[in-house]
């Protein structure tokens, strides 16, 4: 087993280090202090000319697609090499947070949109979407139904050559966005079993009978509206996929995303460790450096481990993901479980060392606390994912096995 | 036009010098090794002369091996290739000796640029040693060069100005840091370009060396003494604060 890095991902490393460093670190103080304004002004968390300005360099450097095919004006260089990078931008709030700064494009909707769009579909969304003029966003959540989809009450009833779509959409993200448009998941055949009973349709945000409505105060940033549909018409056109079966090719785009969530929890935990190894190493408590006390040694201690434990196994499923696997779902769902409660836990010492600066907006851990408590419950909360694991390997019958045998070079 | 840029791999510079841990007077081997400091300075600048001059543009280290994927990162900002003369020595002379056979080696070069000291020893002397093993001219803390007709024009920072400076023929210029020579984060195509760039690795020769031995190498121990000033009365805290500053000779 080779546990090196390749030179030139050890050097894509450090350039996005460098990135960040100087293009990013200096945009955190005004990102923290706009945060707080969020809920009584609402709008992006990054000026927008800095948005663009970062847009332009990361294009310049090569850091947009790094995963992505280069038919599709990637770079190629797998998963791998994406969660690097990825976790170099989310040492710094900027990058960490999906609503400060994210490298173009969305790679999981963009393969979800590729494994079904029809040669219209690619011309209308697809192409413009690797280009990064269109945005995405997935509408399935409504008021009744979260991760149990069967709950799902949005109608899709064809009338002539229309479908007639109705119901009420929750927590849908990208609203506030002009370009964007949604991936909406109706119930098409209210008789049929679950797996036969939604269709995925493309929509875009201003088609007559779409209403955004009020945005959801939540615990951080998280920006969600409610989507209202009030008889909406959409053509056959409209559908992604095959009718009846919008969430098979979903599968695959979840796997993906999760060790993407993944990444950002670890390049943030370095960095909170790193907080707290520099507060151990000069903070004097009654005579004593925090550095020298038992608790704060083992929080620095317990933190590595449990972020290095993370670490290898999000490198492991990127890699995998590299070598042609695709059905990554427990290693998607292990990760998503093990990256959030490793960062929950990490950014709750990381806000004890600190004592009350630990709590300050200023510092930015608190945060950090906040968007990883999102996280648990965002891209399925964590007792899903576990069942999932479960259920898989008890239908296995064996343990899960990580073994893949080299390939003859 | 053929640039020659000498470049050092040192130990990482960016930890504190009171944190540093030495073996036989020397960084011990667990510190990430980088490009030294102003070396990629000297770097940055090449790869734009390159660029605005169409030169070709070569990076010579003296060093181990195993530096070799460290200076590949030169490559990938844009340096042609890299010769690697194969050696241990610490002594100014004998690397510069060794630099000196390189660039004669290399037959057709018009200019040499260094960064202005090394990022571990500081001692500012491989560049000007070479250029007197040279025969050529030398001039330390360049910030900006220009050519035409063959004329180098240069401009020296000096403590307190400029001074802009011509010179003809091969010299070799120590590259001080300025804005405009910030080095370039290598771009994602550049990375993977690197590798199939030209690495030419040489072996050293052993050189007479300076009639100096080292004896020893400290790394002083910094302390820091904290004054606190009673702030009962703005106006007397503004001028006690003047008074110390004043005393200190910081003002």
């Amino acid at each position: 087993m080779d546990f090196s890095i390749p030179e030139e991902y050890m050097m894509l490393k450090e350039s996005m280090r460098e990135f960040v460093k100087r293009e990013m670190m200096p945009l955190e103080k005004q990102f923290l202090e706009r945060d707080m304004g969020l809920w009584t002004t609402p709008g992006p968390l990054l000026p927008k000319e800095d948005t663009q300005r970062l847009l332009q360099k990361t294009k310049d450097l090569g850091f947009w697609g790094l995963e992505v095919e280069e038919k599709f004006g990637g770079q190629g260089l797998g998963m791998l090499a994406k969660t690097l990078v990825m976790e170099e931008l989310s040492r710094c709030f900027v990058g960490f947070s999906p609503h400060g700064f994210m490298l173009p494009p969305d790679a999981p909707n963009l393969y979800y949109l590729h494994s079904c769009c029809t040669p219209a579909q690619q011309e209308k969304y697809f192409l413009p979407y690797c280009d990064n003029k269109l945005e995405s966003a997935m509408a399935v959540t409504e008021p009744g139904a979260g991760s149990d989809v069967s709950g799902l009450k949005t109608t899709a009833v064809k009338k002539g050559d229309k479908w007639i779509i109705n119901g009420t959409k929750t927590f849908i993200s990208k609203c506030d966005k002009d370009n964007v448009f949604f991936i909406l998941i109706a119930v098409t055949d209210k008789e049929a079993q679950s797996k036969n009973r939604f269709t995925a349709f493309l929509l875009d945000k201003n088609t007559p009978g779409v209403r955004v409505g009020r945005e959801i105060p939540v615990i951080g940033a998280m920006p969600t509206w409610d989507l209202i549909l009030e008889d909406v018409e959409l053509g056959d056109d409209a559908i992604l996929g095959e009718i009846g079966k919008a969430f098979i090719p979903l599968q695959n785009r979840f796997g993906v995303r999760r060790i993407e969530l993944a990444s950002r929890c670890t390049g943030m935990a370095e960095r909170l460790i790193e907080m707290m190894i520099e507060q151990a190493n000069n903070r004097v408590t009654f005579g004593q450096l925090l550095a020298e006390r038992q608790t704060i040694q083992n929080w620095i201690a317990d933190s590595t481990m449990e972020l290095e434990s993370v670490r290898w196994m999000l490198y492991y499923a990127s890699w995998k993901n590299d070598q042609g696997y695709t059905d990554l779902r427990i290693e998607g769902s292990s990760l998503k479980v093990m990256a959030t409660e490793m960062l929950t836990k990490i950014a709750d010492r990381a806000i004890q060392i600190h004592g009350g600066v630990g709590l300050s907006k200023e510092l930015g851990i608190e945060y950090a606390a906040r968007m990883v408590r999102i996280w648990r419950i965002l891209e399925g909360p964590s007792e899903i994912h576990r069942w999932t694991i479960g259920r898989t390997i008890l239908k296995q019958k064996k343990p899960y096995s990580p073994f893949i045998v080299a390939k003859e070079s | 036009m053929h640039i020659a840029v000498l470049a050092k791999v040192v130990p990482d510079y960016a930890v504190p010098s009171s944190d540093f841990e030495l073996v036989d007077n020397r960084a011990h081997a667990k510190y990430t090794r980088m490009i030294g400091l102003y070396d990629e300075n000297a770097i940055e600048t090449g790869v734009q002369l390159k660029q605005k001059y169409g030169a070709s543009l070569t990076v010579i280290s003296y060093g181990r091996d195993s530096d070799v994927p460290v200076l590949r990162k030169a490559l990938a900002m844009g340096a042609d290739r890299l010769v690697m003369i194969q050696g241990e020595s610490d002594d100014a002379y004998t690397v510069a000796a060794n630099l000196k056979l390189a660039i004669e080696k290399l037959g057709n070069v018009d200019m040499i640029l260094a960064g202005q000291q090394s990022a571990d020893m500081d001692r500012g002397l491989v560049h000007g040693l070479t250029a007197g093993m040279l025969g050529c001219p030398f001039i330390p803390q360049v910030s900006r060069i220009s050519s035409e007709n063959g004329v180098w024009t240069v401009d020296q920072i000096m403590e307190n100005g400029v001074r802009e400076m011509s010179v003809s023929g091969k010299a070799v210029f120590s590259i001080t840091s300025v804005p405009e020579n910030v080095p370039r984060i290598p771009a994602v195509r550049d990375i993977f370009g690197a590798k199939k760039k030209p690495v030419e690795k040489m072996v050293s020769v052993s050189g007479n060396g300076a009639c100096v031995t080292e004896i020893s190498v400290e790394i002083p121990i910094l302390t820091s003494v904290c004054e606190l000033i009673p702030m009962d009365d703005p106006g007397v805290m503004a001028q006690t604060l003047l008074k110390r500053l004043r005393e200190a000779r910081y003002l």
